[in-house]
């Protein structure tokens, strides 16, 4: 009679048990004195959804994005954020959102002394980080410079120079 | 052709950039002060101040050498170290290092020139020690033409000399295979080199020290000489392919440290030629001499 009730009582916490094992976070302790912040390193992958982090303020080092393109090229985004721009805050309530990954900021600015027109290139995130882009662990071929006039008889591709 | 002219950027790759068009004619900052058309005169022209060190060097040592070629053959060798160090070794790095980027011009060559006479203290360190090591490894061979004896600290000065060039050769190995390998990341440990250099130059000094209580002193120093000669052949081995490996990728430094496994390369090997020239100019004087050929009846 007692093995039955104990069968009973388990079947009926079993679903609750698990339900509790799934959607409870698993959170560990750690104990930080009085009075003392802390930061913490760790890397999280987006997956569309948004992520649950512990409140408080976060420090961003930086993002990447991986992507193979349709010739089977493996290409990396690296961003390194400014020291000034890299503190998040993570609040109880709303969303925090984050201006980081796509669209890269790409700018231009030239120089014309005399006849000579220089050109400089800069690619950006949106929060000023630094990008570098890679190619099968290879930097890759430098930006273009296209320069068109308005009828199209006009129509150059030149190419920037790392440096 | 009319404008206006829109510019704008491309960058390769699957990423979305947000890539704006730009007329010209805005985007343009206008800089006093017109630009003259480039000719080929005008890229050797350089940087005045690199032709007027290089060209002073030359006339100097040129002239102090021919100055003392009677009275110190030696001092020839040295002049011709200097000439070596501080001509002939700039030169050909300035020149590696612009073959090593393909778009490079002379211009480029004469600023780096420039830049190398007037950048300070590493370079002239360099033609210091070109210098002291020849000087030193002349001890010996001017002791044995003057059939004087060799002190043991003519000996070790000798081994410290050959080894700093040699620990030069090492390193222009070491660095030029790590450029080829590592690209630009090949310079970041700069402070780890510098250990090894000197842990090197110990070693080689121990090393060579040893190679003098089993040879006569003329076999001494033609074993130093071989070792120098072989270690630079070497090191032009590994600089020379890396430099052509760095050469077809893109890198912002590497090329001009490969650039310095040759130039060290071709010093070296010029150097370790000094005492031999000094055995020659010895032999030279010796058989010119009216002394030598009398003979008492």
């Amino acid at each position: 009679m007692r093995e039955r009730i104990e069968l009973v009582l388990a079947l009926i916490l079993l679903p609750a048990a698990v339900q509790a094992a799934v959607e409870e976070p698993q959170f560990g302790r750690i104990q930080i004195p009085k009075d003392v912040t802390i930061r913490i390193r760790c890397s999280l992958q987006g997956d569309g959804d948004p992520a649950v982090l512990l409140r408080g303020g976060y420090n961003l080092e930086g993002w990447s994005i991986a992507r193979t393109d349709e010739q089977g090229a493996a290409w990396t985004c690296d961003a390194s954020v400014p020291h000034e721009k890299s503190v998040f805050e993570v609040a109880a309530e709303g969303q925090t959102q984050l201006a980081i990954g796509e669209p890269l900021v790409s700018t231009l600015t030239a120089v014309k002394q005399g006849s000579v027109v220089t050109f400089q290139h800069c690619l950006e995130g949106r929060l000023g980080e630094t990008i570098s882009i890679k190619r099968n662990g290879e930097r890759s071929d430098a930006p273009k410079l296209r320069i068109r006039n308005a009828d199209g008889s006009y129509d150059k591709v030149l190419s920037f120079e790392y440096g | 052709m009319t404008g206006p002219f829109a510019v704008t950027s491309e960058i390769p790759g699957p990423f979305r950039v947000d890539c704006p068009s730009y007329d010209l004619a805005s985007l343009a900052t206008v800089v006093e002060g017109e630009t003259k058309e480039t000719s080929w005169f005008d890229e050797l022209e350089g940087d005045p101040r690199a032709w007027v060190a290089l060209l002073a060097i030359c006339a100097i040592t040129t002239v102090a050498g021919w100055l003392a070629r009677r009275r110190w053959p030696y001092a020839t060798a040295l002049l011709y170290t200097l000439w070596v160090a501080a001509v002939f070794a700039p030169v050909l790095l300035s020149l590696a290092v612009v073959w090593g980027k393909p778009d490079d011009t002379l211009n480029d060559a004469m600023d780096i020139l420039c830049g190398i006479y007037t950048g300070g203290w590493p370079f002239w360190v360099f033609c210091g020690v070109a210098v002291l090591s020849q000087v030193l490894l002349l001890a010996v061979p001017i002791r044995i033409v003057k059939e004087r004896p060799i002190p043991r600290r003519s000996i070790w000065a000798t081994a410290i000399a050959a080894a700093v060039l040699f620990s030069l050769v090492v390193l222009g190995v070491a660095v030029s295979a790590a450029a080829a390998v590592w690209d630009d990341d090949a310079l970041d440990e700069s402070g780890v080199l510098l250990i090894l250099v000197l842990l090197d130059w110990a070693l080689w000094t121990w090393v060579f020290r040893g190679f003098a209580r089993a040879a006569d002193p003329h076999a001494y120093v033609h074993r130093l000489m071989k070792w120098l000669l072989c270690g630079s052949i070497l090191e032009l081995l590994v600089a020379v392919p890396s430099h052509i490996i760095v050469r077809h990728k893109d890198v912002c430094c590497a090329h001009a440290v490969t650039a310095l496994g040759i130039a060290t390369g071709l010093v070296v090997m010029l150097v370790s030629f000094g005492p031999g020239i000094y055995f020659l100019y010895a032999q030279r004087i010796r058989s010119k001499s009216p002394s030598a050929s009398i003979t008492p009846e």
